[in-house]
């Protein structure tokens, strides 16, 4: 990538390349209304659980992890056992683990403090977005810039449609089901991901267990469902039948509007 | 704002920070084992699948519900139509959820 104009970077911002940064903005862009629509989704969620509006935008501004907030709020507001929140929580957050492991790799380059700064933003959607383009490895100026683009755009767009879906929440009634769009949205991130037969035969297994383990206390089903489909993905690829393509580099880009 | 709910929401936060933040916190010369790379590529398709399907074909969380009289089937294909269509995340979600409620509104 040749280098353009940079943005210096402060304490906790990294240096950042300007053309970068619009590429993300643009990116980004089409996804703000799916995700606008998802963040309304929570908000009127979180609320018909039986938060209130300050409770709700308070959760939201501290934790930013719409299905874990959503997971949990009733189990708050039934004052389930502490410990049992946080576990719930963490298991539907270890996506992120996920997500970060492989954004992470672009912004080894940068002190801890800037790292971090930089993960605290991370989400389902800049992942899709990021690795969609970059991959996972070494990074540079241009893909910072871009990172930040892309969650400039996530963030601002979250909190806002979150608080509108909050203040919302008593005048869409749960009987409507708007839910679904969370997993409409998912659906649209996850579909541009089946590029060979490995993924489609993980994405088989993952499905099916999840149905199976649909029962599991705690979200568990989620996690075992996640493994089997992985260990399927992994299995598939090293055995490969004729045909098949080879492990995806980088899937296209997500967003083809 | 009780002690109880403040703890739960900050609890919640800190461990969805250290998830999304522990990989950031390696130092670069540090590298991932390619093993752990080739199981990145798959690992979110299979998150999602496993998020999205009980939430489409179980709504209720503890029975399948294959029959017509399940909207968010019809709906989440319709989703999947639109998008090999026209690629359009907004337009498949949007089309998704007027299925939905069109269907819902029918009774």
């Amino acid at each position: 990538m040749a280098p353009g104009r940079i943005r210096p970077g402060g304490f906790l911002v990294p240096p950042m390349d300007i053309d970068g940064f619009r590429d993300g903005l643009r990116t980004m862009a089409p996804a703000a209304v799916a995700l606008g629509v998802w963040g309304v989704v929570t908000g009127v969620a979180m609320v018909n659980s039986g938060l209130t509006v300050w409770q709700g935008v308070l959760f939201n501004l501290l934790a930013f992890a719409g299905s874990a907030q959503v997971a949990t709020s009733p189990m708050l507001v039934s004052s389930t056992p502490l410990p049992v929140v946080w576990v719930a929580a963490a298991l539907v957050n270890i996506r992120f683990l996920i997500f970060s492991a492989a954004t992470s790799r672009s912004f080894t380059h940068l002190p801890r403090r800037q790292r971090l700064f930089a993960a605290y933003f991370n989400g389902d959607v800049p992942y899709a977005m990021f690795s969609g383009r970059f991959g996972i490895g070494a990074g540079d100026d241009y893909q910072v810039g871009f990172y930040f683009g892309i969650t400039v755009i996530n963030y601002t767009t979250w909190h806002v449609f979150c608080t509108v879906g909050i203040l919302l929440g008593n005048l869409a009634p749960a009987s409507w089901g708007l839910e679904l769009a969370a997993a409409l949205c998912l659906l649209a991130v996850m579909l541009p991901m089946l590029v060979n037969r490995p993924a489609v035969l993980g994405m088989v297994v993952a499905g099916v267990v999840s149905l199976a383990a649909v029962r599991l206390p705690l979200k568990l089903g989620l996690l075992v469902a996640m493994g089997a489909g992985l260990a399927t993905c992994l299995l598939a690829e090293t055995w490969p039948g004729p045909g098949t393509d080879p492990p995806p580099e980088t899937p296209e880009t997500m967003v083809h509007e | 704002m009780t002690w109880y709910l403040m703890l739960g929401f900050v609890g919640v936060a800190l461990g969805a920070f250290i998830c999304r933040s522990v990989f950031f916190g390696i130092p670069a010369h540090v590298e991932l084992p390619p093993r752990v790379v080739r199981a990145l590529k798959y690992a979110p398709l299979c998150a999602l699948t496993a998020i999205i399907a009980p939430y489409v074909f179980a709504p209720d969380h503890t029975h399948l519900e294959l029959t017509f009289s399940n909207h968010r089937i019809i709906a989440a294909a319709a989703a999947v139509g639109v998008y090999y269509w026209r690629r359009s995340m907004a337009l498949m979600t949007v089309v998704g959820l007027l299925v939905f409620t069109a269907l819902r509104l029918a009774g």
